[in-house]
């Protein structure tokens, strides 16, 4: 039971049948959980939304760590999720390519609200370290999935990938089976520091491959290029295969 | 009183990533003094699978075989979070059969007491207490084949379908649960004989990895290592799902915030699962058996839009953040909010000032997964 | 509600209570409580009948829809699927023959999905067989064709469609059961 239109709030139990019209941007920021920052920075939201229940303001780069102190102020001392999004292959998205969503939460209110924040490659963003100890982490995963630099981070590595690796995987054109990151295993073929740029798969090189194996491809079920498999004969007595251990 | 040629630096050990009481790969680079800890930095990734990456190639229900693998102790809770996130996108919450709920929260707080026993065993036996592994793990094969019974497999369950639930249950296995619930109590008393009052145990834990309450909300801390600092917040009672809301059960708080406080937290939380299971059992006698899936296509194409759902899972609050582009069988971006992650980000303020030997306890006691932490 | 531990008074500290406490209960275990130790591989245990286990084919009843290997979530079912031209009463019909159902074992992690998802009644891919025993000193040994996985280490073989129905007294193939159907 899919929903047809794009917005379709139950922000409170809604006991009408009818679903009502999605809100609009103003009633959004209107609303009285967020209105006593919406209202005093106004110039900073672009645009809001509600979906699901879940209140969504877009905020501006520059203002961001300005908005996120006057939530804090507001009760919103829980940073529960910072994650980035690379809106690059998104049908109908006209905006800047990267999105950072900041996800808040209120003891005192009990309610979640989402920022976001959209920012174009290389463009780096303020780092909220500084508000929530939290952020540390979660904006070194950003960083590291999707090359979102952060400004004013007490220590911007990568966490998940290696220290050298070359590559953001979350963005939508590094691709799903990986880059052959041969350069700790064959250095005499690639350069220090890391693999090849994303996108190569290191066939230039003469075809490095470490697993020296078939390569089978990811994907729907593919017919073609499957290792050479050896003919069984149907059995007479159904003793074929491997003896019981 | 002579000078020493020693240079008196702090020395810098790798707490390495193969180690048997890290709980995973986890390295901690560790500045000690002595033996008191400086610094403490941990290092992750050794783990990573790119689990984000895969969620966009598949579709939603291929994705819930690996949504299991994440934090591989705790499955059911993990599937319960993506399943949730996805009928929240459809607009199915309210569809989804009775049946299929309470069987929902019945796996799910059998997986708690899993968990909580799998990290009562190894925390005791970092910190030197073999036997309670021995007796944890004889209960929790019990819970196990439970598992095997209900579904098929004992680790990784699979168990949850979106729109519903694939497999019943019946009198024989509500049956082997209450059996299992008759010896649970008596079970968890003799855990506590040996290690509750035991002073040892208490010396090496009362005061050990303490973390005020409003340090604990700043760096994002959830579960147990909140609650023991004394914030009673649990996502059950906060954003109730399936039917929390029905259930009667306490949340346990702690006072001091310390690592004995958390142990105490974690063991009266497996005596309240055992007080939601015994309310689930006799709930579910009033649904209609087979009731069990809602209507959901086989083609599962969400809107456009994102939803973020939550659920408490055994080591705090696990999130799933979907955003959907409302064209794709498979989800556009599919963000996991690991408890592990967040929880082990405030380790160096855990130990600071401690001996070498209390980070063993303070790792042990924020209970990670390393499968969660690198995803 | 907080959660506090039991109060100690200086005798207890004292008479070290707390660790004689601890000794009567590893006592009791020793000595009082039966062992559950299973000595495997001299002994196992019965899986249960929902087991997801190491599964097997039925190419009679397979109709090569490619549902299962759509719905693999690591994509390690192999399936080619041929047409033949088949004289049926008379009439020449073009048919599906079933050419490749190859499956890569050593990737597979169990999770069900293709049983799920496999439409014939009884089911033609199905899990549970009980085995979780596939270790191999070679690793292509573990990727399968459909021989291997018709006839899986000498199991007992999978009933035919002819069979079940006389079993259980089922003219109409369309009302067998679903499931294995082993002999």
């Amino acid at each position: 039971m899919a929903d047809e239109q794009e917005q379709k709030p139950a922000a409170k139990p809604a006991p009408a049948p009818a679903a009502p019209l999605a809100r609009t941007k103003d009633e959004v920021l209107a609303d009285p959980i967020v209105a006593p920052v919406t209202s005093a920075m106004a110039g900073a939201f672009l645009h809001a939304k509600e979906q699901v229940g879940e209140i969504s303001l877009y905020v501006t780069p520059d203002a961001i760590v300005e908005v996120c102190r006057a939530f804090k102020a507001h009760g919103f001392t829980y940073l529960v999720d910072l994650c980035g999004v690379d809106y690059s292959t998104f049908p109908g998205h006209a905006g800047e390519r990267f999105c950072v969503n900041y996800l808040l939460y209120s003891f005192k209110q009990n309610v979640r609200i989402r920022l976001k924040l959209f920012v174009a490659e290389g463009v780096s963003v303020r780092s909220v370290t500084g508000v929530w100890k939290t952020a540390n982490w979660h904006e070194r995963e950003t960083f590291d999935m999707f090359g979102i630099p952060f400004t004013g981070h007490p220590n911007l590595e990568r966490i998940l990938m290696w220290e050298g690796f070359n590559g953001h995987p979350l963005r939508k054109d590094f691709p799903i089976r990986g880059i052959d990151t041969g350069a700790r295993i064959y250095p005499e073929v690639f350069p220090p520091g890391g693999g090849p740029m994303p996108g190569s798969t290191g066939k230039a090189h003469g075809d490095v491959n470490i697993w020296k194996g078939p390569a089978v491809p990811l994907g729907r079920s593919p017919k073609g290029e499957v290792p050479e498999t050896k003919q069984v004969e149907a059995p007479q007595g159904g003793d074929e295969g491997k003896a019981d251990a | 009183m002579t000078q020493t040629m020693l240079n008196l630096h702090e020395m810098e050990i790798s707490f390495g990533p193969q180690h048997p009481s890290t709980h995973g790969v986890l390295r901690v680079m560790v500045k000690i003094d002595g033996e008191r800890i400086v610094d403490a930095k941990p290092i992750i990734g050794y783990l990573h699978r790119g689990t984000e990456k895969l969620f966009e190639a598949m579709n939603y229900p291929q994705c819930v075989p690996h949504t299991d693998r994440m934090d591989y102790v705790a499955s059911a809770t993990n599937n319960q979070g993506f399943v949730g996130a996805v009928e929240k996108l459809l607009g199915l919450t309210e569809q989804i059969p009775r049946r299929a709920k309470i069987i929902r929260v019945m796996l799910a707080e059998l997986q708690r007491i899993s968990s909580h026993l799998l990290w009562l065993a190894t925390h005791a036996i970092d910190l030197g207490a073999m036997t309670p592994f021995f007796y944890t793990f004889r209960e929790r094969e019990l819970i196990l084949d439970l598992f095997e019974d209900y579904c098929g497999a004992r680790l990784t369950l699979n168990c949850m379908r979106i729109g519903g639930q694939a497999d019943d249950i019946d009198a024989a296995w509500i049956q082997k649960l209450n059996d299992f619930l008759g010896i649970f109590d008596a079970a968890l008393d003799e855990y506590e004989s040996l290690l509750t009052m035991n002073r040892i145990w208490r010396k090496r834990t009362i005061g050990i990895g303490v973390i005020a309450p409003d340090d604990a909300i700043d760096w994002g801390l959830t579960g147990p290592p909140l609650r023991g600092s004394g914030i009673e917040w649990d996502i059950r009672r906060a954003f109730p799902y399936e039917v929390y809301s029905e259930l009667k059960f306490e949340i346990p708080v702690g006072r001091n915030g310390d690592t004995y406080d958390r142990y105490l937290c974690r063991m009266e939380e497996m005596r309240q699962s055992k007080k939601i299971l015994e309310q689930c059992i006799s709930m579910i006698a009033e649904t209609k058996e087979g009731d069990l899936k809602a209507k959901v296509s086989r083609v599962i194409r969400p809107p456009e839009g994102e939803a973020y759902f939550s659920v408490e899972c055994p080591k705090g609050e696990l999130g799933y953040y979907i955003i959907s582009d409302g064209k794709n069988q498979n989800a556009y971006r599919c963000h996991v909010r690991p408890p592990s992650f967040v929880n082990l980000s405030a380790l160096p303020d855990l130990v600071k000032g401690h001996l070498v030997a209390d980070m063993v306890a303070v790792i042990g006691t924020i209970d990670i997964v390393l499968g969660e932490v690198d995803r | 509600m907080l959660v506090e531990a039991p109060k100690t008074t200086w005798t207890d500290r004292i008479l070290l209570i707390d660790l004689f406490v601890g000794l009567r209960t590893t006592f009791r275990e020793l000595f009082f409580r039966k062992k559950v130790t299973v000595e495997y591989p001299e002994h196992r245990l019965p899986t249960a009948d929902k087991f997801r286990g190491m599964f097997r084919f039925s190419y009679e009843r397979c109709i090569a829809c490619k549902i299962c290997a759509m719905s693999c979530p690591i994509d390690i079912i192999y399936i080619d699927v041929g047409e033949e031209t088949k004289e049926v009463d008379g009439k020449k019909k073009k048919i599906k023959v079933l050419e490749r159902y190859d499956i890569d074992v050593k990737r597979c992690m169990f999770c069900g999905l293709c049983e799920e998802s496999c439409p014939t009644k009884p089911k033609s891919i199905w899990l549970t067989t009980g085995t979780y025993e596939l270790t191999s000193y070679d690793r292509n040994e573990l990727y399968m064709n459909m021989q291997q996985l018709e006839y899986w280490e000498g199991r007992p073989e999978y009933a035919t469609l002819e069979e079940i129905a006389e079993e259980q007294g089922i003219s109409d193939k369309k009302k067998l059961p679903a499931g294995g159907g082993t002999k």
